[in-house]
């Protein structure tokens, strides 16, 4: 059940950093107030007792259990270094109860040394008070370091969520509302302590047995559970945090911008959402990978597939300014698939949105054709996409192009990914208008806004490269300046 | 003799899927995981690593799953692409302590650093080193216990010329001594040098999977663009196009550029200096314009 490697890795992980420092800040302002108030109002029971009550036990024990126990695992789990101590013929509930044995051990020297030392310069352990709280101290050091500990396993937030049921919970609360302070360590410690010293000075409003059962259980139901969601902690890597972007991008697509895209994590969009700019026509294809998301990071609101077709967006050209009123149809035209806008619910967007070129590939003035094979015209429109889109529903293993509905060849792939639900393809009409970007303009169609081709005719040919070719499957067809 | 079978698995992040019914069996010798960034690869091999459950499908090491079941890890050794780990040791404690929690010593210690050739800073705390040391150290700890399947992720990520090789020389030792090695990368050279199995997944899906000679010649018997500049575009495009090795050629008359496909890679690269030669053209521009990663994945998927 205990680890001294894993004893030894927390300890040092622990003590060794800049936690120690705060660690070691609090027991000595304990022990400067307890030496001022000595000297000021010399031994005096009741004022030893709200000293050691008020700032001892409802302050310094909590924040001391919440940076050890939060810090006994939680800053492993963020920065991944936990995988270490995972990848070991070890079990989980081990490395747990390890880690809790290390953040009892740790909160108690820093919280119950210290009170004892606070108490007997006070008062010198008049009335038992210094011993009092000293258990009291030991005994909240327990529950308050399994309790941080789970906390520290299951958010990342563990710091801020257990300061607030330390400082907000127990003392705001627990001073207004009377029930609260049955559900505060803090009385269910001063319980055990009232018990072994017997005195008038220190009391609970839990009764000895209620808070010895809620002691109990928490701590071993907490530790059970952190233990639990050790052995299910999932990691994700880095790329999570594109995937997390909400795409699905055909293969097909990867040449054509779905790369920039799919980089393109959702707090970016939401930032050029806030900027008041669409973020399904931003055609700057800046690219942005995020490396620092932890493993537990998930967007608060799911994004949205770029790559679905927008749905319904060929009725609305007007343009988007402003983030409140562009925002609704900016995320419906950025995804169509997210939320079943297209009614295809959550399965429609594992449906990969494969668009094909259509076969007037190449048909720009001057061109000169050898025998065409399929692929060159693949190869061949990969690079242009300004071209009209419609959404249509296509039957299972058909793909619409200029031409109508094919069959495609076999192909690695199945072309269908969902089971019982039939394909959506854009068809890329073959009637667009020749000529460069400003005849296109001048039609009310419109290329991807792209910054480094806009008014300097064709991109140049270094530029269909994925770093700066805009994003076909993102932009809403018929949408205009 | 580890096999790695992985059956129809599937994993899905919300409505996002990261890795679609892939199917592969991972056998002793060096394979390579290729696929461009976001295509899955990491997610596949914390699936493989039993940090992640597979949403549908299996993943199973010589029959035993391994999602939640920490014995596997007795077999397994994992190189992780993050980069934190415990800074404040120092490399040889690191590795040492690695070497406890597999229930060893100093000894399996010491011999993992001899591997990974980092006995000169092993007394230094790992804050202080450099990416390839890490990545050394890192290794180091995934071998100490002798496991006869290394997973590894992005193992080159950041790595210099001269560690990378040691790095492949290092792994290639591992291969040819009957272990299981597997590795990602979307540096189609990295694998290629390393890895005689090469398995590649691009957005999720399984794309291709075998020798690597057999991908390699698909992807440079692609068809290759090229953009051309040159003192008579149209005299030049005539004489090219007579010839097999290209298909097709666009007189790019706003660039004032030709835009040549070119079938046969190997006869045009010959063929384009000796035809501007003959026909006293002068080239001015010769640049591919395909020749990124991406570009060569998207033809291998639509092959």
């Amino acid at each position: 059940m205990y680890d001294p490697t894993v004893a030894r890795l927390t300890y040092r992980a622990l003590l060794g950093r800049r936690r120690a420092l705060i660690l070691g800040a609090l027991p000595v302002l304990l022990i400067v107030i307890a030496s001022v108030v000595r000297l000021l109002t010399g031994a005096d029971d009741q004022v030893a007792s709200d000293v050691l009550g008020g700032f001892a036990l409802a302050t310094m024990v909590p924040i001391i259990g919440v940076i050890a126990g939060t810090g006994a695992i939680g800053p492993e789990i963020d920065d991944g270094s936990v995988v270490y101590l995972l990848a070991k013929p070890l079990k989980r509930p081990t490395i747990i109860f390890t880690k809790l044995i290390v953040a009892v051990a740790v909160t108690m020297a820093f919280s119950a040394v210290p009170t004892f030392i606070a108490g007997m310069i006070l008062n010198g352990n008049g009335q038992q008070i210094a011993v009092a709280y000293t258990v009291a101290a030991l005994v909240a050091s327990i529950a308050y370091a399994a309790m941080f500990l789970l906390l520290g396993t299951v958010t990342r937030h563990a710091v801020v969520l257990g300061l607030v049921y330390a400082l907000v919970w127990e003392a705001l609360f627990g001073s207004l509302v009377a029930g609260a302070r049955t559900l505060s360590v803090q009385q269910w410690a001063l319980a055990v302590a009232h018990k072994v010293t017997g005195g008038d000075l220190v009391t609970s409003d839990v009764g000895l047995p209620t808070a010895t059962v809620l002691l109990v259980v928490v701590t071993v139901l907490a530790t059970w559970y952190a233990g639990q969601k050790l052995r299910s902690l999932t990691l994700a890597g880095v790329e999570l945090s594109f995937l997390d972007s909400g795409f699905t991008c055909a293969p097909s697509h990867w040449a054509k911008g779905c790369t920039a895209r799919r980089q393109r994590g959702w707090r970016s969009r939401n930032r050029r959402a806030k900027n008041g700019r669409s973020p399904g026509t931003s055609g700057t294809t800046s690219y942005w990978t995020s490396t620092s998301y932890g493993p537990r990071r998930r967007p608060s609101r799911p994004p949205a597939p770029a790559c679905s077709p927008p749905a319904g967006a060929t009725e609305d050209p007007t343009p988007s300014h402003g983030a409140p009123t562009s925002r609704p149809r900016a995320g419906s035209s950025a995804s169509g698939g997210a939320g079943g806008a297209d009614g295809s619910g959550p399965w429609g967007a594992f449906c990969s949105v494969y668009s094909v070129a259509s076969n007037s590939a190449y048909g720009h003035s001057g061109s000169v054709h050898a025998a065409s094979s399929s692929r060159r015209h693949v190869l061949g429109e990969e690079r242009d996409d300004a071209h009209q889109q419609q959404n249509v529903e296509l039957p299972t293993g058909q793909l619409a192009t200029g031409r109508g509905v094919v069959t495609p060849p076999p192909s690695p792939f199945r072309t269908e990914s969902c089971p019982g639900r039939s394909l959506r393809a854009r068809v890329l009409r073959a009637d667009r208008p020749p000529g460069g970007l400003a005849e296109r303009q001048g039609t009310g169609l419109r290329r991807v806004p792209h910054r480094a081709s806009r008014g300097r005719g064709r991109p140049r040919a270094r530029s269909t490269r994925a770093s700066s070719t805009p994003a076909p499957c993102a932009v809403p067809a018929g949408h205009s300046d | 003799m580890t096999t790695l079978n992985i059956d129809h698995v599937s994993r899905w992040f919300g409505n996002v899927v990261a890795v679609n019914d892939i199917t592969m069996t991972i056998g002793p010798g060096v394979t390579g995981l290729l696929g461009p960034n976001g295509a899955g690869k990491s997610t596949l091999i914390n699936m493989m690593g039993g940090f992640l459950a597979p949403s549908t499908g299996s993943v199973t090491l010589d029959g035993e799953p391994t999602w939640r079941n920490e014995q596997i890890y007795k077999k397994i050794g994992i190189v992780p692409e993050r980069e934190a780990m415990y800074d404040f040791l120092t490399g040889r404690e690191f590795v040492v302590a690695n070497a406890e929690l597999h229930g060893l010593g100093a000894k399996a210690a010491g011999r993992a650093l001899a591997t990974v050739e980092m006995e000169y800073a092993q007394d230094r705390k790992i804050s202080t080193y450099s990416k390839g040391m890490r990545q050394r150290v890192k290794m180091a700890s995934a071998l100490v216990h002798d496991p006869s399947l290394l997973l590894l992720d992005e193992p080159f990520n950041g790595m210099d010329p001269r560690q990378r090789m040691q790095l492949m020389d290092l792994l290639r030792r591992m291969g040819d001594e009957g272990r299981t090695v597997l590795f990602s990368s979307h540096i189609l050279e990295e694998v290629e040098q390393l890895a005689a199995h090469i398995e590649v997944i691009v957005a999720g899906r399984h794309a291709a999977s075998g020798d690597f000679r057999r991908i390699r010649r698909l992807m440079t018997d692609r068809p290759h663009r090229y953009l051309v500049r040159s003192s008579d575009d149209r005299a030049l495009a005539a004489a090219l196009i007579a010839d097999p090795s290209t298909s097709g050629i666009e007189v790019d008359l706003a660039e004032g550029a030709l835009r040549i496909q070119a079938v046969d890679f190997g006869r045009f690269t010959v063929l384009l200096p000796r035809v501007a030669k003959d026909h006293g053209i002068r080239l001015l521009t010769v640049s591919p314009s395909d020749e990124s990663l991406e570009s060569v994945f998207s033809y291998l998927v639509a092959a």
